[in-house]
Formats: structure tokens, sequence, C-alpha cells
């Protein structure tokens, strides 16, 4: 029942609050018609509030507090019905008239008006009649105005909030969606070309895998007849040394024998037509470069073998050592082409577990660069080492260096400095994705014209999971 | 409460007739001022009025004097029922001491009159008063009509809420006193609750009551 402030506070108006006269009426609504009274002979009028007290006045009086603390006696003693007659003292000429005015069903207010005697009694009447019923109605039209007023400004003040507040609301969905619209298209943009990075890559990762599949699958095949070849030239030498010394045997055996001179010289001229001599000293070297040749081939198929891991499972311990070695192994044709110093300085360093074969193609691709990096006979210096829960691996060449414009950017997919179709800007790109895949990273170095160094970084098990999108087998 | 003056001996109560638009709230109060004896009553005002329809309110006071001179008040409302006014249908509710739903029977009404006692709900609760509590009738007007709710149906839809259910036809009368007193029957127990109207001013129910329902001397009998 009684008024509680609502949790948004916004009712503070209602409607019914009692009204007081001052409240709804205001000096220029009364004194026009005080005035006229006036002048239509009254000697003194006033409008009182509901307990006699005078609120406004016009005319004279001797004493109009007297008089005003006798309206408020005569009210104290009941309400004039109609107008009533305020007793006069004996020495008073003029008549009092007190009438009331309503609101709300209640006397809200008084007329009270002296008149001389000497107005007729009709005049006397309507002095009080008529302006009661003009208070009456000034009264009912300023509550009327007051209400609709004070209601039309509460519901469009109420309407103003509202309309702020979706005004408020809009305007931030506005600002979102415009944002949303410029944005967009250039998000697409971004979107279908980090697409087609992915596309690329994945293809190019394919196709590496491919490659690789097929030089395991070549390898293999070739590990056996290798095999048999190499076998069988060592059995040859043994046995072409064996016919060439039994050669040689009959050969000093025939001389000082009593064989037909005539045969003894027939077989010195076809000694000397075949070049036998010849033969005899080239045979061993023959067969010394075939087999070290054969040897050779046999190498290279089984690092190829060990390289792509075509017989091992995908993931396991690694030794990064071994994996470094063999890399080097693998590239061991271009390293005597540049005639390249390789340094290694492997520290002692824990298993690690991975995918060998993902790694040996980061330790590839960085040592290819090392080895590009300049024209003739490069340093490249291999480090590794334990630091912390994490295994450095550091490929450090002497070569022309990055140029610090273009340092942020080689690992992008595709980006390259070689000549076209030289490369294809994806070794360093592939081994980043690579060593992140291992949770790793690869970090680099590099001063212009002194050499970069290569930092791959790689934690140790049981600290961070092997990622499993490491993917390109 | 619109006011409790105690040192001006003054309480000054308010009772709503709220309900959907065209539901006949403003002919309630219309028979009413015929119905109410003219000494217990002051005038009906109605404020600006739109193709007879309320936009604003429409007021009816009512007078009662306490054996120990406490003077009470008692204004009752209408609310504007169209969906538009729900501001004004908030200023008019609050404060308020008792409501009447004043529902149209007309079947083609039911809809109106769900939404518009779902507005009661939700105002009420806007404006801090707890409809469990507060005094509430029900009347289902315009009785006269053909294609109307059944009564047994009305009763037998409202009577488990506890809410008292009355049947009327404003237009001619039937009904509007016995709605009325229902409401004010029910105002006075909710004051008397709370202010100890008959303790502390010897107001009884009956006479609260009687006097604000007094029949006027033509209509008396009725």
């Amino acid at each position: 029942m009684e008024h509680k402030n609502t949790p948004s506070d916004r009712i503070d108006f209602f409607v019914g609050a009692e009204m007081r006269l001052d409240t709804i009426l205001s000096a220029p609504d009364v004194l026009p018609l005080l005035k006229a009274i006036i002048r239509a002979g009254a000697g003194f009028v006033s409008i009182t509030d509901e307990k006699g007290r005078f609120l406004w006045t016009e005319g004279a009086a001797s004493d109009p507090a007297e008089l005003q603390s006798r309206t408020i006696r005569a009210l104290e003693q009941g309400i004039p019905k109609e107008p009533g007659t305020l007793k006069r003292t004996d020495d008073e000429r003029d008549a009092y008239g007190l009438s009331p005015f309503y609101h709300e069903g209640e006397p809200i207010g008084f007329l009270f008006v002296s008149m001389p005697d000497s107005l007729n009694g009709d005049l006397r009447s309507g002095l009080t009649e008529i302006p009661v019923a003009s208070l009456n109605t000034i009264i009912r039209n300023n509550v009327k105005r007051l209400l609709t007023t004070e209601i039309h400004t509460t519901v469009v003040n109420q309407s103003y909030e509202e309309l702020l507040e979706s005004n408020r609301q809009l305007s931030i969905f506005g600002k979102k969606y415009k944002e949303l619209a410029e944005t967009l298209e250039k998000r697409v943009e971004e979107r279908t070309a980090e697409l087609k990075l992915v596309h690329t890559r994945l293809l190019q990762q394919e196709k590496m895998a491919s490659i690789g599949q097929l030089a395991a699958g070549v390898a293999h095949e070739i590990n056996n007849p290798i095999g048999f070849i190499y076998s069988n030239l060592n059995t040859l030498k043994k046995y072409t040394g064996n016919l060439i010394k039994m050669l040689e045997f009959y050969r000093s055996g025939m001389r000082g024998s009593a064989a037909e001179p005539a045969f003894l010289k027939q077989s010195e001229e076809l000694y000397g037509n075949l070049k036998v001599d010849l033969i005899i000293g080239d045979i061993h070297d023959l067969l010394q470069q075939s087999l070290n040749g054969s040897e050779r081939i046999k190498n290279i198929v089984a690092d190829l073998k060990g390289f792509s891991h075509i017989d091992e499972a995908a993931r396991g311990e690694i030794d990064i050592n071994a994996e470094l070695d063999k890399t080097i192994s693998v590239l061991s044709h271009e390293i005597a082409d540049k005639a390249a110093n390789i340094i290694k300085d492997y520290g002692r360093i824990p298993a690690l577990y991975g995918n060998p074969g993902l790694l040996c193609q980061v330790f590839l691709n960085i040592i290819l660069n090392a080895l590009q990096s300049k024209d003739n006979s490069p340093a490249i210096t291999i480090r590794t080492k334990q630091c912390g829960e994490a295994i450095l691996i550091s490929i450090a060449d002497d070569g022309r260096g990055i140029p610090g414009n273009i340092r942020g950017r080689i690992f992008d997919p595709f980006f390259t400095t070689k000549d076209v179709g030289k490369g294809m800007g994806m070794g360093l790109s592939v081994a980043y994705d690579i060593a992140a895949a291992h949770g790793g990273g690869i970090e680099v170095k590099s001063d212009a014209g002194k050499g970069s160094e290569f930092i791959v970084t790689l934690p140790l098990p049981g600290k961070t999971q092997l990622h499993n999108n490491s993917g390109g087998e | 409460m619109i006011e409790y003056d105690e040192t001006e001996n003054k309480m000054v109560l308010k009772l709503v007739y709220y309900g959907p638009a065209l539901s006949g709230k403003t002919t309630n109060l219309l028979r009413l001022h015929d119905l109410i004896d003219i000494e217990g009553r002051g005038d009906l005002m109605m404020l600006d009025t739109k193709d007879d329809r309320t936009i604003f309110f429409d007021l009816l006071p009512f007078f009662f004097i306490a054996p120990s001179g406490l003077k009470i008040k008692v204004k009752v409302y209408t609310v504007p029922g169209q969906v538009s006014h729900d501001a004004t249908r908030k200023a008019v509710l609050a404060r308020a001491d008792g409501v009447v739903f004043v529902a149209d029977s007309q079947l083609s009404e039911t809809t109106n009159n769900f939404e518009s006692f779902g507005t009661l709900e939700k105002n009420l609760a806007f404006v801090g008063i707890d409809i469990e509590k507060m005094p509430l009738v029900i009347q289902f007007n315009k009785r006269d009509l053909e294609n109307i709710a059944p009564e047994d149906e009305v009763k037998r839809l409202w009577e488990p809420t506890g809410i008292p259910v009355i049947m009327a036809s404003a237009l001619n009368g039937a009904g509007v006193l016995e709605t009325f007193r229902s409401l004010v029957e029910r105002a006075y127990e909710y004051i008397d609750n709370r202010y100890s109207l008959e303790e502390k001013y010897l107001v009884t129910k009956e006479m609260f009551v009687g006097r604000l329902t007094k029949p006027s001397a033509e209509t008396s009998g009725e």
C-alpha cells in the first residue's frame, strides 16, 4: 500500500496527489475577478484557502487581519453550505459573505466579500454567485490541465527515455554492423588468402611426401641388386687376382721350358697384342673403382632409407645427433661440390620424442640454405645442446646473411630470394611448421655479410605434447 | 495509499478500475455516480476524452468521516484501456489500495482480457505492489450481450484463484454496486490490517462499507 520505490525508480509521479488551492489557482486567474467585484460595488474581497486564510485580496478594509481571524474562527465552527454571512460587529456597516468552492467534492477555498448595505439583495447575491461559479469552473479546468499536463509530461519523458535507450542500442548495433560490413570484404580476402596458402602448403607437403616415398621405394629396390653387385665384385676381384697369379706362373714357367720356340714366340706376340700387361695393371683399379662406386651406392641407399624412415614407425625416440649425421650424409654430394667445411659440435643430449623423418627435413632445409649462403667453401657449424627442458640445434654459416628487411618474411610460404625455378620458397616455411608441430620453434640471428644462425628449439618429452597435426608423411 | 496525515487527521485512499479498452470502466463509474447517495461522494470528473474513450482517467471521490474525526477520502479512478497508454496506467495504479478488473464478457475479447490482466500484473509489480496481497475483484461486464463466455465457465476458471468474480451489465447498472461493495470490503480489511481503523479510529467495516456504498434515495431498494 505504501509507495515503494520501484527498481528503476521511474514512477515518482502518481495520479491522485491531494492539491491545495494555491497550486490550482494563480494570481492572474483570480485578480481580474476580484477587481471586477470591487468595481461592481464591494468594499473588500478575498479568496481564502480551505481554512479561511486570505490568499488573494482586493479593495480596502479597516482591519484585514482581524477579518481573516474572524473568518478562520467561523470556519472552525462549520462550513457554510450556501453563501453564508459572517457576523458583523455593531459598528460595521458592511455585510460579509462567505461562499465555498469545490475540488473533488470538498470545499477547497472560500470567497470572502464585504458588501455595503447600500447594495440591493440581488446584486449582493450576484457578487458572490457569479465569481463562485467562475472559480469552480476555473478550478476544474486548471485541475484537468494540471493532471493532463503532468501525465502527458510523464509519458513524454518516459517515452523519450525509452527512445533514447533504444536509440543507444540501435546505434551500437548500427556501428557493429557498419564495422562488420566495412571489414567483411577485407576479412574474406584475408581468409581466402590464408586458405589458399594452407591448401598450397598441403599440396606441397603431399608432393614432398610422395617424392620421399618414391625415393625410399627406389632405394629399397636398388638395395638388393647393389648388395649382390657389391659382393660379386669383391669375389670377382679375388678371382681375377687368382687368375692373374696363375697366368704369371705359366708365363714364367714357359720361358725356361723346352717348349717349341715357335709357340713361345707366338704366345709372346699374342700377350703383346692383347695388351695383357695393361689389363693386369688396370683390372685391379677397375674392380676397385667399381667396388668403391657400388659401396657409395650402397651407402646412399642406406642413408636414403634411413632418411625417409620407410622402415620405421612414424614417431618415436630420436637421437638428434644421429639424425643430423644422416642428413649431412644425404647431402654429402652437395657438401663436396661446394667444398664446404662442416664443423660438428654435438653435445650430450637426451633422446627426443617425435617424427625423425620430419625433423630430418627441418635440418636438411636449413643446411641446404647454409650451403647456398656462400659461393665457395662455406663453413657450417652444427651445434647441439640441452638447455633446460629443451634441446637446441644451432646451424650457423659464414655466408651472406639475411638482410634485415626480409628477415621477418623468411618463414612465409613461397618467400624466396632464389631465381625462378631454383626454389619454391617452401623450405623454411615447412621447417617452421614441423618445429611448431613438435612444440618448438625456429629462431634466426643474422648479420648481413657475416652469416646466419638458425636455432631450432625442441622441447623434451613430458613437457610438451607432440601435436597431432604434425602430418605431411 | 495516496496520503495519511495524522496531524490533519486525514487519510486518502485510491481504488482503480482496470481492464481492456472498451470493457466499461467509465460506465461503471458513471453508474456508481448515479447509484450512490450524494452525501458520500463528490462529482465525477472525466478528463479529456476522445471519441468517448478515456485517454487519461476518470475520477469519482468518496468521503467518510470516522467517529474519531478521521476524514477518509476514497478516490476511485479508471485507467485508459488502450495498449498505448501504459505509462498513464502505471501512474494511476501507483499507490492503489484496491483494483477492480473489468473484463469484457464477449468471447471475441478473451485474448484482450488476458493481455490486459497480464499488464495489470506487470504494472503492479512495476509500481511496487504485490498483487497477491492487494484487494482485487474481477467483474465480467456486458452480460446483456450475445456471444459471451458462459457464467459457469468463467466461475470455474477464476474461482480457484480466490478472487471474487462478479457478473455485471454496467450499462443498465446490474452488478455495479456489488462490484464496488466487494472491493470496498476488501480495501477496508487491507487498510484495517495496517492502520487499525477500528481500534484507533472506531471505524467498523459495516460503517465504512455502508457509508461508501449507500444508495441514493431514488435508487435505494435496488
